[in-house]
């Protein structure tokens, strides 16, 4: 070895060249896996709320054969609604999460959330309606989606925080942006702070 | 002074060691929840009730443990009960999330065939929560519906291991009948589970346990008392019973009762759901054996989990025998019937089948005369 030092040197940078591709590649492997976390748990936080979108219809008929003169509010959680459509199925669509869809998602969401509230709210005021077996396996079904959103929602950020982590650490800071790897939004809940839905919005 | 210096440092040590000791416990401060979570279960089919609330007797644990353990050799799911002396300022529905991923609830099934049901006196709440592979089996509105209309009254009145025992019935009632229309194969799956074992599903509910000393039975009036009294055949009287349940009327002094019965409903847990169940008789073809003034209605032509009706001619006419009812037929873990006693009037109905070790009658099969 010593009598040839060209030899040496190149087999020293293969070796140096073949560690770092394997570091390389494993930890490029790992981003992806984390980045498909992040698109699982998006798929799912779409699934469930599509699944409070279907179940609205049904509501709707229902507190119209006890409430027919509420059409305001009813028309409000059909406005909500349509929406909050637009956006999931947008959600859906795209493969690459673009940043605005988060917020957005949040937003519509709110606002579906604040014209349910008003329903079940006024549905105090029709005892037959709350007292219906129709209309309280609604609440169970609403209550228990909900619970489902906001699982997937913590799943979600959950993701994204391990997957934002990977990406600003080392050494994924360095290979991330080489492969186009950047960093994704959180789903922050707005329910509280809602307005119900004005019109263009 | 060399020992003095010794002593002084041995003090030292000794002192620090105890100041260690006492940081660490401070930082490892447990909650409640913390060391619930921390008591992982062993999963190996013998423990299926954490009573860390103490609100059940140990022969509580024992029936549901026994009840438990069939329901997963039986139908591949693993049913958990915990009750939880304080939910440490979380949601039910966080607590519940937590530590059926915690447990890895369906660990044993093939899948994540999971169900967590969690009572916390405290706060008020309880939670069923459904694994992930059961969201089709058990809906939301089910579970919301069992809470509702089965476990509240039995929770209400304090009787909580009958209560989970109660509910888990309507569980295994609904799962036979998932198998029995194919829509559920338990033995179908892997043995595998995935990241998540819960996406939520399920329902919980606000119940004041032993807030009640006795269960509310409104009486109905007069023209109903009229309606619902002893009837001239014991079909008719049976007829009134299937409406006065369809209507939930948990009134026990009704004339379609006998006395002993009117002083039996006094004192059982009816439930809406109990009373929804015996819809199953409404138009179902049955088999009348009358001798004296002892009448039989029976279903020769179904399954064990319909069971007869025991009836008695009073000076009115004939009147429900619940009373009887209750202490000679029981159910086992399947919902089917058995005698657990043949010592009553109303064995003649029954002498001309065959009747095995178990107490169950094999209607299909006849003795000879």
């Amino acid at each position: 070895m010593k009598e040839n030092p060209i030899l040496f040197l190149a087999i020293f940078l293969l070796i140096v060249v073949a560690v770092v591709s394997v570091f390389i590649i494993v930890n490029y492997n790992s981003l992806v896996k984390a980045e498909k976390a992040v698109e699982e748990a998006k798929a799912q936080i779409a699934t469930v709320c599509q699944r409070r979108l279907d179940l609205i219809p049904n509501l709707i008929e229902t507190v119209k054969a006890y409430a027919k003169h509420e059409r305001q509010t009813l028309e409000a959680v059909t406005l909500a609604r349509r929406k909050a459509e637009e956006v999931v199925a947008g959600l859906n669509a795209k493969e690459q999460s673009a940043p605005v869809d988060m917020s957005k998602l949040a937003a519509s969401q709110a606002a579906l959330s604040s014209a349910l509230r008003n329903i079940f709210a006024l549905a105090e005021n029709y005892p037959s309606l709350r007292a219906s077996a129709n209309f309280m396996a609604l609440q169970d079904q609403f209550e228990g989606t909900e619970n489902r959103i906001a699982v997937a929602r913590q799943r979600y950020n959950y993701a994204v925080k391990e997957y934002n982590t990977k990406i600003e650490t080392f050494p994924g800071v360095f290979i991330a942006p080489i492969f186009g790897y950047t960093e994704r939004e959180f789903y922050e809940a707005k329910d509280e702070a809602y307005e119900p839905v004005k019109a263009g919005f | 002074m060399k020992s003095f210096f010794r002593v002084l440092l041995l003090f030292c040590v000794v002192l620090g060691g105890v100041i260690c000791w006492l940081t660490l416990k401070g930082i490892t401060y447990t909650t409640t929840t913390s060391r619930i979570l921390s008591d992982k279960p062993v999963h190996k089919g013998t423990v299926f009730v954490y009573d860390y609330a103490h609100l059940l007797t140990p022969q509580g644990k024992t029936r549901l443990n026994g009840l438990m353990n069939m329901v997963l050799q039986d139908y591949d799911i693993e049913f958990f009960a915990v009750t939880t002396p304080s939910l440490d300022e979380m949601d039910i529905s966080e607590w519940t999330n937590r530590l059926f991923e915690n447990w890895h609830l369906g660990r044993p099934t093939r899948g994540d065939k999971g169900l967590l049901f969690v009572v916390a006196p405290k706060e008020k709440k309880v939670r069923l929560e459904v694994g992930k592979d059961l969201e089709g089996l058990f809906t939301d509105a089910f579970i919301g519906y069992i809470e509702r209309e089965q476990m509240k009254p039995f929770f209400e009145q304090g009787r909580v291991g009958p209560g989970i025992e109660a509910t888990l019935e309507l569980i295994i009632s609904r799962i036979q009948s998932a198998v029995h229309d194919g829509r559920y194969a338990p033995q179908e799956g892997v043995k595998q589970q995935g990241a998540y074992h819960s996406a939520g599903a399920g329902a919980q509910g606000q119940v004041d346990i032993g807030s009640l000393d006795y269960q509310k039975k409104d009486s109905v009036s007069g023209d109903l008392k009229e309606y619902f009294s002893a009837q001239p055949s014991p079909e008719l009287t049976l007829q009134r019973y299937l409406e006065a349940s369809r209507r939930h009327i948990k009134d026990p002094d009704l004339g379609i009762y006998t006395d002993e019965t009117k002083a039996f409903f006094r004192k059982w847990t009816v439930t809406n759901a109990q009373q929804d169940n015996e819809r199953q008789f409404d138009g179902v073809p049955f088999a009348l054996k009358i001798r004296g003034d002892y009448a039989v209605i029976y279903y020769p032509d179904k399954d064990w989990t319909y069971s007869p009706f025991f009836l008695k001619k009073g000076p009115k006419g004939w009147q429900l025998d619940f009373a009887t009812m209750s202490k000679v037929i029981r159910f086992n873990h399947t919902n089917y019937w058995f005698f657990v006693s043949y010592d009553h009037p109303y064995m003649f109905a029954f002498k001309q089948y065959w009747i095995d070790d178990n107490g169950f009658v094999w209607f299909k099969h006849k003795k000879g005369p």
